[in-house]
């Protein structure tokens, strides 16, 4: 009797180490170039922060040439964008302020949730609302940590609880498709906390305007009045344009929009800091007064 | 030094949460394995010891997580209340009942944790991916619980051994 339970607990610790091992290295397996080629599979795009080195020196210093010529272009916008406002702000000043940290190898406990953890490097976490990019993509939002000042997490557009108000990149450009007029897409995107096979997030849409820029492979970026997430970041692109009419009477066929960030690849993020958002707050009738009213998430 | 050893393997599931729980996660969705240790140990091991790794486990997650504070807590009191209600009548020794009762422990903590964070923080329960997280970590549970659960007897017949001794 005794001999039958432990040859039992000795096959359930077998096929415990198996459910244990077999899906990493089946993943590592999977983003090998060698088996990729093998099954015919097209190779994955080189990740942020997986650079040769010698290419990473080289555009390390383009980036270095770029920054300060960024810095510059912002410091004037913000003498132009702040007009109406910057009388409450004293000086001309760079209206987002851009922090780099990088990305520990840390994950959320929460098992359908998703958060990063970054630690900055020379200077302590923000207190204020940021968003965090790669490049010129939205990651997600800084949310305050527990473990010190050097620390903070990001709640990514893999939380289901993630809100981000968006516009379609295509009525921005272009003025024919609506640009400012009757067909321009804006409203809000839901985290569904469901990813691709790519682990990029899939959002839907919620409230918007127009569902006629709502096409699949639409660009959508932030729309940027929400005071935490600076305007123009790209979000992603639309995969499903949803259905209409009687579908979403139904509370059915809502646009999905596919991230463009990857978070779970990232070695490194730059958080932004909106220094104007108390003025955007007051001007956008107090609705993110407070805190993200609407952008939900973590504490 | 029994309840020690416990939660000590209790933190050790927090830490496989935090650094490897990625790997096994699909469709956005990853296996609890905190809920696995702790089905685990609120069958096979002694009462205070389950209690006290689901109170420090539990804690720990809620500080480290994005979900308001006191949620996983509460989730994790919820099953060792729901198993060792179970251990008590009996269930626990039946080898027909031990996986529905593991199974109630976890639907009931997997469920829970959403709701607590509504309560709790004033946010939405997000219960979209809750099917899935169930059936992932009820997988582990399966072929864990065992395994696990050897290592909590072991932990409290070596400590009973010692004391004797």
């Amino acid at each position: 009797m005794r001999r039958g339970r432990s040859n039992r607990v000795g096959l359930a610790g077998v096929a415990l180490a198996i459910a244990l091992l077999v899906p990493p290295l089946s993943r590592i397996a999977w983003r090998m170039p060698a088996v990729r080629e093998r099954l015919g599979l097209p190779l994955e795009a080189p990740d942020d922060g997986t650079l040769a080195l010698a290419e990473s020196v080289r555009l390390r210093e383009e980036l270095r040439r770029a920054r300060a010529t960024v810095d510059s272009l912002t410091e004037t916008a913000a003498v132009v964008d702040l007009a109406g406002a910057g009388a409450r702000i004293a000086g001309a000043r760079a209206r987002f302020r851009q922090l780099a940290a990088d990305v520990m190898r840390f994950e959320e406990p929460s098992p359908d949730r998703d958060a990063l953890w970054i630690v900055f490097a020379a200077q302590e976490a923000p207190a204020e609302p940021a968003a965090v990019v790669s490049g010129d993509r939205l990651v997600g939002r800084l949310v305050p940590s527990p473990l010190g000042q050097r620390v903070a997490r990001v709640q990514t557009l893999r939380d289901p609880l993630v809100r981000v108000r968006f516009r379609s990149q295509s009525a921005i450009d272009d003025p024919s498709a609506g640009g400012g007029g009757t067909d321009e897409a804006l409203g809000i995107l839901w985290g569904t906390g469901q990813v691709d096979g790519d682990g990029r997030a899939l959002l839907e849409v919620h409230h918007p305007t127009a569902t006629a820029a709502l096409v699949a492979g639409a660009r959508i970026v932030t729309a940027g009045d929400d005071g935490v997430y600076p305007p123009g970041l790209l979000i992603g692109e639309i995969v499903e344009p949803g259905g209409d009419g009687a579908a979403r009477a139904d509370g059915g066929g809502k646009a999905r929009v596919r991230a463009a960030a990857r978070p779970l690849e990232l070695a490194r993020v730059v958080v932004v800091v909106d220094r104007a958002r108390a003025e955007y707050a007051a001007r956008n009738d107090g609705w993110t007064r407070g805190g993200a009213s609407d952008d939900g998430g973590g504490r | 030094m029994t309840t020690l050893r416990i939660v000590a393997l209790a933190l050790a599931a927090v830490v496989w949460q935090t650094t490897a729980s990625h790997w096994y996660e699909v469709g956005g969705a990853r296996p609890d394995f905190v809920l696995v240790v702790l089905v685990a140990i609120a069958l096979d091991g002694p009462a205070r010891a389950g209690w006290t790794a689901a109170a420090v486990a539990g804690g720990l997650v809620d500080v480290l997580s994005l979900d308001a504070f006191g949620a996983h807590l509460g989730a994790a009191l919820a099953l060792v209340l729901v198993v060792r209600q179970g251990v008590r009548g009996g269930l626990g020794d039946d080898a027909i009942f031990r996986v529905p009762l593991a199974a109630l422990g976890l639907g009931v903590a997997v469920t829970l944790r959403p709701l607590l964070h509504w309560l709790l923080a004033g946010e939405r329960a997000a219960l979209e991916l809750a099917p899935q997280v169930a059936l992932s970590t009820g997988l582990f549970a399966l072929l864990g619980v065992p395994v696990l659960g050897r290592l909590a007897l072991a932990s409290a017949s070596r400590a009973r051994t010692s004391s004797f001794r």
